[in-house]
């Protein structure tokens, strides 16, 4: 006899065979041994899941010629004595069993033709007659229109079994006239132990590693881990590892893909060059291997928010426990920026001249996205040293917005940000389409290599003490990303605007670090205040950062705030208010709602 | 005559009386049907001849005026004759109806004198009360209105369709069962006769029997997504999402109806931060009292400008389903929409 590839060899021929349907298989065979059988049943689930298979089952089930009743275990056809209809529904030419698909016979004059104008007539030989419509979800709404009523109440000795693997594409009038079966994707150990039984009974030399392999890449359906057994098996010689199934299938192997995660956990990107050019040099896919990538980074993340729940993994490429410990490196939106990442470099591979390239690098931001702080991370920390402790002398001159009434001439090293008198520099008027408040002539010194580890510490710093611990300095790395893309963009554009030179931008994570409490804390904010006062060294490394509040800044009177100050005399309030000024200038905002602090 | 309940129907035919016109109107077509069928077996207990005397007729293929003609014959060596009338609307919206203005005549007419050798069974699928056939109906015939069952009834309902079918259900699964389907008649009592099956040999229905042979209903599900995203409750949310893929919903259905519900969360922070009060903003929106306080306790802890961003978020999400961003496919829209769905709660 000609080969017959596995699935349809090692085709379910018992109930018990059906795999990881088991309460279903139960449920059907109570349903014969006690005569409680329905007349129509809807079998629904993913492709490869046992559908059609157990559909076959029940109909020879229901026509076995060996008992005089309806057989809760029907012939098996590799065995010589099966009964004639159990063989006929094997090979789909059984008299009185119409299977048809349906995804063929859309419309509703096939259906009249196949079902409507032979229901009436009694079973040829059998004791059912039975119809098994495949793909039943691709009937038109006239042919499920035409079968309700024949549903509701078909003739006796008339049985229904459909298969669908779109249930929501069933019209309710139909569902609920049918018993409805759901069937679940397999585990991933019962199509192993499936794939295993096969292999033995075959006596085919496989490793079970490599067994393992295959029965992941079926991915919750029998079907296809077979059909992908058959590859191997064709592509590979006497003996099967998993270096085989890997090559044979293309898949990204859990060792590559664990290694990818490991680099991108310790920021090790030499480690991504030689995982890419392993890919490319086994010959794999890589853009398959971005799509294993970005589910496991699903999987990361499902383990990271709801814990201990194997039934919602999705990849089988790593055990719970492993999944546990790779996440531990991750936080959540670490993981969901990657995905968001990862799968835009995955597109872009489709049409990439050279694919290799674009994952390399792709792969590469993910490592350094991880230095990477979002601006709300940046905002708070800025909002942290708001309530950082302020130089004495200051803080008594400054004004607060709880006061009410405020004459707000102070002087500009009144205010809370010490503010320097120079002039801008003559350099700005190349760059005059930049608002002036930028210098883009840093220090040389301005950024300094920092210890990006010591600032992600810090984040998670308790108390203000506790995070001014030892000296911060953020490097320009860190500042580099941001969500929203207008910053992006401005930053790109200053890059541009000061060549290769690393450039400086004013922005507020910059200005956070560059207040006092991050450069040192064993100098006293006060004495670094009154050093950029005296406008020597130390303050001129604030001088950039600061706006220019020179003579033809005119201080108007504050207004005066009533007890009850309604909307607009707060905004005019917020808008005379020389702290609130500073602020819009230094970040270039606008006031969009003033509230009173209760 | 008055529009009477299910206990007055039962009370009159357990007496074994009959009118000779019924009318049965109402949300629980499952119950209505039975009671049809009640109707007619009961009515024709003692034919002999029952084929020859119970007729029924779709208004979708006959017409009124043929069942009308067919009421007003004799019963054949039978004490009556009963005639069903289903599929036609009587509705006031313009939505198709085959009961025209002279079919209402005939109608009208029979009901004038109507044969008392028949029993004459309307099942209509819309019952428009201001109509003025309807108030001729609800004079001369006997209506009977089928609500959909509530809490108490149904969890006795269930139970008493488990006894029926010979088996026992512990508390907890019926809740669940409950849970899963709603109130659909229909449903319910498809799933406990499979449910019963399965029970066999020991015909005990536990909660995990239920839990593994019942596929809940996606209107259910989708609800309790939103809801549950809502509360940010992360591993039910995970649970439910992965349910509903696996049972095929299509991951554009599931982002329309994710940017629907961040849609109004926007619409009622805005409407909080403008301090309208409660009885305004509830006006607004027009949802049921559970998922209008989730709501607006989602309102209330989310920031307006985190809001915004979230619908950027699933309008990004959109475009990349539609693009096939991340792999194309099932597989590649399901990845993108179960990690929106992780964003959302993680923010």
């Amino acid at each position: 006899m000609s080969y017959q590839v596995i699935a349809r060899k090692w085709r379910p021929q018992t109930f018990e065979e059906v795999t990881g349907q088991e309460t279903i298989t139960h449920t059907l065979k109570n349903a014969i041994e006690n005569d409680r059988l329905h007349h129509a049943y809807i079998f629904s689930g993913s492709r490869g899941v046992g559908k059609t298979t157990t559909a076959r089952l029940l109909a020879k089930a229901l026509n076995c010629h060996k008992t005089s009743e309806p057989n809760p275990d029907p012939c098996r056809t590799d065995e010589g004595n099966a009964c004639a209809s159990c063989k006929e529904i094997s090979e789909s030419r059984s008299i009185d069993v119409f299977e048809f698909d349906a995804a063929s016979h859309t419309g509703v004059d096939d259906i009249r033709e196949l079902i409507l104008e032979s229901i009436n007539i009694n079973p040829a030989r059998d004791r059912f007659k039975i119809f098994i419509i495949d793909e039943v979800h691709m009937l038109s709404n006239s042919s499920f229109n035409a079968l309700l009523k024949t549903l509701e109440e078909p003739p006796p000795r008339v049985a229904f079994i459909m298969a669908t693997t779109e249930l929501h594409k069933l019209p309710d009038t139909i569902l609920s006239r049918c018993q409805e079966f759901l069937f679940r994707s397999i585990p991933l150990n019962k199509i192993f132990d499936r794939l295993k039984l096969i292999a033995d009974a075959e006596t085919i030399n496989i490793s079970e590693p490599a067994i393992r392999e295959i029965a992941r890449s079926g991915e919750g359906s029998m079907r296809d881990a077979q059909s992908n057994f058959d590859q191997v098996i064709s592509f590979s010689g006497e003996k099967i590892d998993i270096e085989n199934v890997i090559s044979a299938l293309g898949i990204a192997s859990a060792e590559l893909l664990t290694r990818t995660i490991s680099a991108i956990a310790d920021s090790n990107s030499s480690e991504i060059l030689k995982v890419v050019d392993e890919l490319v040099s086994r010959g794999q896919d890589l853009r398959n291997f971005s799509r294993d990538l970005l589910a496991v980074f699903r999987d990361l993340v499902v383990v990271k928010m709801a814990g201990d729940v194997e039934n919602l993994l999705d990849t089988a490429v790593f055990p719970l426990a492993d999944l546990q410990k790779l996440a531990q490196g991750f936080s959540e939106s670490d993981l969901i920026r990657y995905f968001n990442s990862l799968s835009e470099t995955e597109m872009r591979l489709h049409d990439a001249l050279q694919p290799r390239y674009l994952l390399e690098i792709g792969l590469i931001k993910l490592v350094e996205m991880r230095r990477v702080h979002s601006i709300e991370e940046i905002l708070r920390r800025l909002s942290a040293l708001e309530g950082a402790p302020q130089p004495q002398n200051h803080v008594s001159a400054a004004p607060t917005p709880e006061k009410k009434t405020l004459i707000s001439n102070a002087k500009p090293e009144d205010a809370p940000f010490p503010v320097n008198s120079d002039p801008i520099p003559d350099s700005v008027g190349d760059i005059s389409e930049e608002p002036p408040d930028f210098d883009p002539e840093p220090p040389p010194d301005f950024f300094e290599s920092t210890k990006n580890e010591d600032f992600i510490s810090r984040l998670t710093a308790n108390s203000p003490e506790e995070f001014f611990e030892g000296s911060i300095q953020i490097s320009s790395e860190e500042l580099e990303h941001f969500d929203d893309n207008w910053l992006d963009a401005a930053y790109e554009k200053k890059l541009a605007l000061s060549g290769s030179e690393i450039s400086l931008i004013a922005t507020a994570s910059e200005i956070a670090a560059k207040l006092p409490g991050y450069k040192e804390k064993s100098e006293s904010v006060a004495e670094i205040y009154s050093r950029s006062a005296n406008a020597g060294v130390g303050g001129s490394e604030f001088s950039h950062l600061m706006p220019d509040f020179s003579a033809d800044e005119s201080y108007d009177e504050m207004p005066l705030l009533p007890d009850n100050p309604t909307g607009e005399e707060l905004m005019k309030y917020a808008h005379a208010h020389p702290v609130v000024k500073k602020a819009l200038r230094i970040f270039r905002g606008k006031i969009v709602d003033v509230r009173k602090k209760s | 005559m008055k529009i009477a309940g299910r206990e007055q129907l039962r009370n009159q035919l357990r007496n074994r009386e009959f009118s000779p016109v019924y009318v049965l109107i109402g949300q629980e077509t499952f119950l209505r049907d039975l009671a049809a069928k009640t109707i007619a077996d009961l009515a024709l207990e003692d034919a002999q001849l029952r084929e020859f005397n119970e007729v029924q007729h779709s208004l979708n293929e006959s017409s009124i005026g043929r069942a009308v003609s067919d009421a007003e014959q004799l019963p054949m060596m039978a004490a009556r004759r009963v005639v069903t009338v289903s599929n036609f609307l009587i509705s006031s919206s313009g939505k198709k109806e085959n009961l025209k203005d002279e079919d209402e005549e005939i109608l009208v007419r029979y009901l004038e004198n109507p044969s008392d050798r028949s029993v004459l069974i309307l099942l209509p699928d819309e019952f428009d009360k201001r109509r003025k056939i309807s108030k001729v109906l609800v004079e001369k015939a006997f209506v009977v209105e089928f609500n959909e069952l509530v809490e108490p009834e149904l969890t006795k309902w269930v139970k008493s369709k488990f006894a029926e079918n010979g088996a026992e259900a512990e508390p907890t699964a019926v809740a669940l069962l409950i849970d899963l389907i709603g109130s659909n008649l229909r449903r319910l009592s498809n799933e406990i006769s499979k449910l019963s099956v399965a029970a066999l040999p020991d015909k005990l229905v536990t909660k995990d029997l239920v839990s593994s042979l019942v596929a809940s209903s996606r209107e259910m599900e989708n609800f309790e997504l939103t809801n549950r995203l809502m509360e940010k409750n992360a591993r039910k949310t995970i649970e439910i999402l992965s349910k509903i893929l696996d049972d095929g919903a299509e991951p554009l259905m599931l982002l329309g109806l994710i940017a629907n519900n961040y849609r109004q969360l926007a619409l009622a922070k805005e409407l909080v931060i403008q301090g309208k009060n409660p009885g305004e903003i509830r006006n607004e929106f027009r949802l049921p009292n559970d998922a209008y306080n989730v709501m607006i306790a989602a309102a209330r802890r989310t920031d307006r400008d985190k809001v915004t961003q979230l619908l950027k978020r699933i309008a990004d999400t959109d475009l990349a389903i539609k693009t096939s961003r991340g792999g194309g496919g099932k597989k590649g829209s399901r990845l993108q929409i179960e990690m929106l769905v992780y964003e959302l709660l993680s923010i």
